[in-house]
């Protein structure tokens, strides 16, 4: 049995929610999280004066690594700024960066010590057991909180919807998961990853902007600006002294204002892409930060359609992606048939990609003509846009403040005791 | 092996299963999970159940309409009060020969209405729940009335019973 006090209204735990857009954080009991800033990071190298290139001195100038975290701080322009995650497919992979964006967190956002607060923490359905046993070690060793948590961030998103069985269809940044939960636990062996998702659209829009010849400026090199008629070219002139920016850098901020053109001018078209009917869809203006304007009309739909068709994206012809629709049969195919009816009863659609206006109009649409008759198709999407982006935050928000819930920590008690791989055995 | 949640179960639920299953006394029982030792949400306990007493088949079967309606009806007020339940209904159907068969249904009554902390701590405690209810046929996860329609429940245990 596990001692202490943990959780519960006694001691506010933290809440911490890791996605490859971005990181969120919060105290327990809360409805929305206290902090949210972009999981990418920007990392300076300081190099010493002497620019020596002879294999000695790469030894002695070893990484004087500089990061910069934050919204603000990372949209400031900086000369040799790398733009990284510390995610690869969704799990912890470059450690030291994960244990900066946590001082900073800690620091800046919670304000408080790590020592006080309990921990729950999100992870990917796939997680890997040396990653969550470091993690553990992390956050016991270094961090030195008394208690810790690590929940399935699809299992936390099947609870804050009701449902203990359900397939959760994630659709975030870098790609769609289709993950079966089964009586509050995740089917490992049948969880669906496709590449389609936020970050392929910002892909797609970056080439409708080659198409149509529009240079997508970012605010960042705009010094100042006229306004310009529609369809006008952009009167605007670059900022002074701009230090020499890298590509990664320059391609991030391209992407933040594609991201915004996205939420601004996208739609999921409601079947399969029909010409006639994209040409009739109603023109949406967008005014890019470079002060150039223009209606957007078919190309609205047009840019979505790979997402649910992808035989439609031009560039990958034969390839063996899945749309949005066959991420979630696949993965239900995969499944004992005697579960299939109720994942088919529950398919709950989360992740900011989702937010896309007519996605799941559409992803109902395409379901309902592959479900078997035999079985209910019922798709869940949470209320408001906060809960679609932060479910799994949501649920682990109002796991962790449960007076119930103080039984199910570990300890710090137990991880001296029983080592790191106590997080298999309490945290399934 | 408690639940995701810790919500502890307590006695008065297992003995009313006794009820329920063994001496057939209770037609149907409602579950909510309620404040317990000072601490909100912790227990699952029983919140309301139907008349009890000992029913020969024909009663059974005759008084099962209007049982039937009683235990949606709790359901719903649940749903007015943003609210989720967990029921048990000892269901009766006929088989083809006009025989009658028992089955135990189990609904997860999470309303698309009720607040997101009720749903995430029903969903979160329901399979410690499930797990002492050993005879159960029909595990039903409801949102909707539909789901809960008595043709729609009576056809899911025949279709468990006779496949």
């Amino acid at each position: 049995m596990s001692g202490g006090v943990y959780g519960g209204d006694e001691v506010g735990a933290l809440v911490f929610d890791i996605g490859s857009y971005s990181f969120r954080a919060g105290y327990a009991g809360e409805d929305t999280p206290k902090a949210e800033f972009p999981s990418t990071v920007g990392v300076c190298e300081e190099l010493d004066a002497a620019m020596d290139t002879d294999e000695n001195s790469q030894i002695s100038k070893q990484s004087q690594k500089k990061y910069y975290i934050d919204t603000n701080s990372i949209c400031v322009p900086r000369k040799g700024m790398e733009m990284m995650s510390f995610l690869k497919e969704g799990m912890i992979e470059d450690w030291d960066i994960f244990e900066k964006v946590m001082d900073h967190t800690y620091n800046k956002h919670m304000m408080s010590e790590p020592q006080y607060h309990p921990v729950m923490m999100s992870e990917p359905s796939w997680n890997t057991r040396g990653k969550r046993e470091k993690l553990t070690e992390i956050m016991f060793e270094k961090y030195n909180i008394p208690a810790f948590f690590l929940c399935k961030n699809a299992v936390l998103a099947a609870f804050a919807n009701g449902r203990s069985t359900g397939l959760v269809l994630d659709s975030g940044a870098t790609h769609t998961t289709a993950v079966p939960v089964y009586d509050g636990y995740v089917l490992g062996q049948a969880i669906v990853k496709s590449p389609l998702a936020g970050d392929f659209i910002t892909l797609e829009l970056r080439k409708l902007m080659e198409d149509l010849s529009i240079d997508v400026v970012p605010p960042y090199m705009i010094g100042s600006k006229e306004a310009v008629s529609e369809g006008v070219a952009p009167k605007w002139q670059k900022k002074k002294d701009l230090p020499e920016v890298t590509k990664s850098f320059h391609s991030y901020m391209v992407k933040d204002v594609l991201q915004d053109v996205a939420a601004s001018i996208l739609q999921v078209s409601d079947g399969p892409y029909d010409t006639a009917a994209a040409e009739s869809l109603p023109m949406v203006h967008y005014e890019f930060p470079s002060g150039y304007n223009i209606d957007f009309s078919e190309e609205r739909i047009k840019v979505c359609e790979g997402l649910f068709d992808p035989s439609y994206i031009k560039e990958a012809q034969g390839n063996s992606m899945l749309g949005m629709g066959h991420t979630a049969t696949t993965s239900v195919g995969m499944c004992d048939i005697d579960i299939r009816p109720s994942l088919y009863n529950s398919v709950i659609c989360v992740g900011g990609n989702t937010l896309i206006q007519g996605f799941v109009d559409r992803l109902t649409r395409d379901l309902s003509s592959k479900t078997p008759p035999s079985m209910r198709l019922k798709v869940i999407t949470p209320p408001g846009m906060a809960e679609r982006r932060f479910s799994s935050w949501i649920g682990g928000s109002i796991l962790a403040s449960l007076g119930s819930f103080q039984q199910m920590w570990i300890s710090k008690q137990e991880y001296e005791e029983g080592g790191k791989s106590c997080v298999e055995r309490k945290c399934p | 092996m408690s639940s995701a949640s810790g919500v502890k179960i307590l006695d008065t639920v297992i003995e009313d299963y006794q009820k329920l299953q063994k001496d057939q006394t209770l037609k149907y029982i409602i579950f909510s999970i309620k404040a317990h030792n000072g601490k909100d949400y912790s227990a699952i306990d029983v919140h309301c159940k139907s008349e009890e007493k000992k029913r020969s088949k024909e009663e059974d079967i005759s008084e099962q309409e209007t049982l039937f309606e009683e235990f949606t009806e709790h359901l719903r007020e649940a749903e007015k009060a943003n609210e989720c339940r967990y029921g048990l209904f000892d269901f009766c159907c006929r088989d083809s020969a006009g025989h009658p068969r028992q089955g135990i249904v189990f609904i997860a009554w999470s309303p698309e209405n009720a607040k997101t902390k009720e749903k995430m701590v029903y969903a979160s405690s329901r399979d410690a729940l499930q797990k002492k209810f050993d005879g159960v046929k029909v595990i039903i996860q409801a949102t909707d009335y539909d789901e809960i329609d008595k043709d729609v429940v009576e056809k899911e245990l025949v279709r468990k019973l006779y496949s």
